[in-house]
């Protein structure tokens, strides 16, 4: 089980790799809005550009990345068809019925088709690059500035790297009560739906039940540790922000202005 | 000797009104550099003592009074830099994502400055052999090897009592024995007091003394070698020495063996020079 | 009811990075009525070879026979579901399996899920949950508000109300006090008694000695050893080089061996090693 990788992080040491994960998350948020500015083959073409030179950069085979869109593949194919036949404009390519294929529509198709692409891929280099710690230390430090405004970032912070020590071992746990219950002559996954749900129950409560006993057990030895909020807390960890971090940030900008350059110049 | 701990008259119900107390007016000294075990069967109060010394639970009445200063809700979070417990499950107190953010995790909370916290954390893993292991994640380490970084994490912050929660009941022979090695060693190293609440006839038997707690009360507190005489150890929690019982068995059949606690190697001797060879 | 290994593999996730091969041709033949003890560190490759006994794992290759059953690695599921009665496991804190309204429906669960009606259930548990030491009194208890001790000996009743031919426990005293095992190894033995094939996982070797009359060691996935623990003892040796310990009995006659006394046989239970020095004593 401890096999398992969380978020699919790929150990490595690029250049990706070795950014602060403050910067490639504002990277990624960034790049949410950014790509909005683009809406024509050029401004597609150099925001693909873009993120291939990601990939690259990130030495990860693309087989991770093409992996990475197989879950969202059911929601993007059903928004580019549902684009592709109900946008209006442009000449008609092809009618059945009453629906129609234009060469607006099939354009605009390709363009969410690139933006759903381009938006995955780029997460997924986020969390193939950046192991789940590093990211939570990553938005506790980067949301800091939320404490002037009453924000509990350091118990969000806490709350995240908890829940990921524990994943193992709730993982562990669920196994070891699947196991169990098994034992006892349980089926899962058989009968009908109710059958299916009621076969949660000797699972999921056992699980609660020994999920809270560890909380309370936690909370106890984190009193007796000297733990007391966030209040006057040193950090063992830190993040170093580079000259690559800065990098990062300059070369959206510059994307941002060609992109916004280009628009004015049409 | 300079006494660092005395419970006076301690109560404790698990609800107000209850009548049932789990500390039932206990009290007891501890001085400073001694190694003192509680006993007694699950239910007895020894757990709940222990966490009543660390401040954990509020006691129904009577004084706790940590190396000369009385234990209230005020001091509390001082006093209780002076105390460092183990508890029983090694997975649930382990709170850091690696080895050595848990070891840090109570120097944090002190708000121990970084450069500090660097050297602290090595120093306290090399003193329990656990530095190889030092970016591991828990999920990698066995039961021995969590306690030792919990061991480690008090360590780093140097308390002058060390108390042990059934440390060592989930671990096995090889874990139990590794801990109370460890344990051994960093009390030595730095003079420190140990409060052993356990089952386990080893810990119990580097005791100066063994405090035997039943239904919530001191039924006696006695050197090791005087308790292992008692013939109802099992009875109040404790294995009873292998070696007094063959002792008492052979003594059944006939030979004579002085009625004291012999360990395994003392009686090996006895039995050798006196009785075997004639 | 036996149950008989032959040439077992077991690779987990095969045909992937994470492949780990854990069992290496098991063969193992644990008799019918025995008290069967396994032995082996932990990654010794104990615990896939635990979830083998029930089928809850299936062998890569190899097979397992469970009385009359074969379990092959393309066994159905319906073939195996009646393993999973006849051979009853009791995991490591078994409290964790408890999750009914009273106790007494936890413990009829496993009957129930092989075609025991309510009611029948319900007796057997009622049987079951007095031979583990639960007082009428405590059946419409919640199974939460009972004492670990007793959680797990509900735990343990849930097993047995399937009136399974082989018991199997896992490390069945971890975490108990004193007494507390004492009582409980007790228990198994009245069990064993009855006629249940019993096999015992466990650290302790006392406990071997006390109550197993084969044994099998288990390293690095393979069987490395196996025999009667009487004979198995006397190799003090070779049991600490895999860092296994011997019984206490054992360990003291070596101190008197040190001493000089002769013995013939190491003595494995505190009542040989009391017999033999007693003779000896008398004897000069």
């Amino acid at each position: 089980m401890d096999k398992l990788i969380i978020g699919r992080y790929i150990p490595g040491s690029s250049i990706i790799h070795r950014l602060d994960p403050r910067s490639k998350l504002l990277a990624m948020f960034a790049f949410v809005f950014i790509i909005f500015l683009a809406n024509d083959a050029i401004g597609y073409g150099i925001l693909t550009i873009f993120t291939f030179l990601g990939v690259g950069l990130s030495r990860i085979k693309l087989s991770y990345f093409l992996k990475g869109l197989r879950p969202m593949l059911g929601l993007i194919l059903f928004t580019v068809i549902f684009q592709m036949l109900f946008t209006t404009g442009g000449e008609v390519l092809f009618q059945i019925w009453f629906l129609k294929i234009t060469s607006y529509s099939l354009q605009n198709a390709f363009f969410i088709f690139m933006r759903f692409v381009l938006i995955i891929f780029m997460s997924t280099l986020l969390t193939l690059t950046t192991p789940p710690l590093t990211l939570a230390d990553g938005i506790e430090t980067g949301l800091a500035p939320l404490k002037k405004i009453k924000v509990p970032v350091h118990e969000i912070g806490l709350m995240l790297s908890i829940s990921l020590r524990f994943i193992p071992t709730l993982m562990d746990d669920t196994t070891m009560i699947m196991n169990a219950q098994k034992s006892r002559g349980m089926d899962f996954g058989e009968g009908n739906l109710v059958q299916k749900v009621k076969s949660v129950i000797p699972i999921l409560i056992p699980l609660f039940v020994s999920s809270f006993r560890r909380a309370d057990d936690l909370a106890i030895a984190m009193e007796s540790r000297g733990y007391q909020g966030g209040e006057g807390r040193s950090k063992y960890r830190i993040l170093k922000w580079q000259r690559s971090d800065t990098l990062l940030l300059l070369s959206l900008v510059i994307v941002t202005a060609i992109l916004v350059a280009w628009n004015m110049m049409k | 000797m300079q006494k660092i701990l005395e419970i006076k008259n301690l109560t404790y119900q698990y609800e107000e009104s209850s009548d049932i107390y789990a500390v039932n007016d206990v009290s007891f000294d501890v001085f400073r550099g001694e190694w003192v075990s509680i006993i007694g069967r699950n239910g007895s109060g020894k757990s709940t003592t222990a966490r009543l010394i660390d401040g954990l639970m509020a006691a129904a009445s009577g004084e706790i009074i940590i190396d000369g200063q009385t234990l209230t809700e005020k001091n509390v979070w001082e006093l209780r830099q002076k105390v460092g417990m183990v508890f029983q499950n090694p997975d649930n107190q382990f709170v850091g994502s690696t080895v050595e953010d848990d070891v840090a995790f109570g120097m944090e909370n002190h708000g121990v400055p970084r450069e500090e916290m660097l050297a602290r954390v090595n120093a306290a893993l090399e003193r329990v052999n656990m530095q190889e292991f030092k970016t591991k994640e828990p999920a990698r380490l066995s039961g021995g090897q969590k306690q030792r970084v919990a061991i480690a994490g008090i360590v780093a912050l140097r308390p002058d009592i060390i108390i042990l929660d059934e440390a060592t009941s989930m671990l096995d022979p090889k874990g139990r024995l590794e801990i109370i090695q460890v344990v051994r060693e960093i009390k030595e190293q730095y003079g420190l007091t140990v409060i052993s609440i356990t089952h386990d006839l080893d810990e119990a038997s580097l005791s100066d003394k063994i405090i035997v707690m039943r239904d919530g009360k001191i039924e006696q507190i006695a050197t090791p070698d005087a308790l292992f005489l008692n013939h109802n150890l099992v009875d109040i929690g404790l294995d009873v020495p292998f070696s007094a019982n063959v002792a008492r068995e052979l003594r059944q059949n006939g030979l004579q063996i002085p009625e004291k606690y012999y360990t395994e190697s003392e009686l090996a001797d006895f039995l050798w020079q006196s009785l075997l060879t004639k | 009811m036996a149950i008989s290994f032959d040439k077992v593999n077991y690779t987990y996730q095969p045909n992937t990075p994470f492949e780990s091969r854990a069992l290496f041709d098991i063969d193992l033949d644990v008799a019918d009525g025995s008290f069967t003890a396994l032995v082996g560190h932990t990654g010794s490759g104990k615990s896939t070879l635990l979830q083998h006994l029930n089928a809850l794992l299936l062998p890569t290759s190899g097979t397992v026979t469970v009385g009359e059953t074969v379990i092959k690695p393309d066994s159905k599921a319906k073939a195996i579901k009646p393993v999973r009665q006849k051979v009853g496991v009791v995991f490591q804190f078994p409290e964790t399996q408890l999750f009914d309204e009273t106790v007494l429906k936890d413990v009829a669960f496993g009957p129930q899920n092989f075609g025991v009606s309510k009611e029948d259930a319900q007796t057997i548990a009622r049987e079951k949950l007095n031979l583990v030491g639960i007082s009428d009194e405590l059946f419409e208890r919640s199974p939460f508000e009972l004492s670990g001790g007793q959680m797990r000996r509900v735990a343990i009743a849930g097993i047995l109300a399937m009136n399974p031919s082989v018991l199997v426990l896992d490390e069945p005293t971890a975490g108990l006090d004193p007494k507390a095992r004492i009582d409980m190894m007790r228990l198994f033995e009245t069990i064993h008694a009855s006629g249940v094939t019993t096999i015992l996982v466990t650290h302790l070797m006392d406990d071997v000695a006390d109550y197993a009359d084969t044994m099998y060691v288990l390293e690095k996935g393979r069987i490395v050893k196996s025999g009667k623990p009487q004979d198995l003892f006397q190799d003090v040796d070779f049991m600490t080089a895999h860092q296994l310990g011997v019984p206490k009995a054992t360990r003291f006659a070596l101190l008197l061996r040190a001493r000089g006394q002769y013995f013939e046989h190491l003595p494995i239970t505190r009542s040989a090693l009391v017999e033999m020095i007693t003779e000896a004593a008398n004897h000069g």
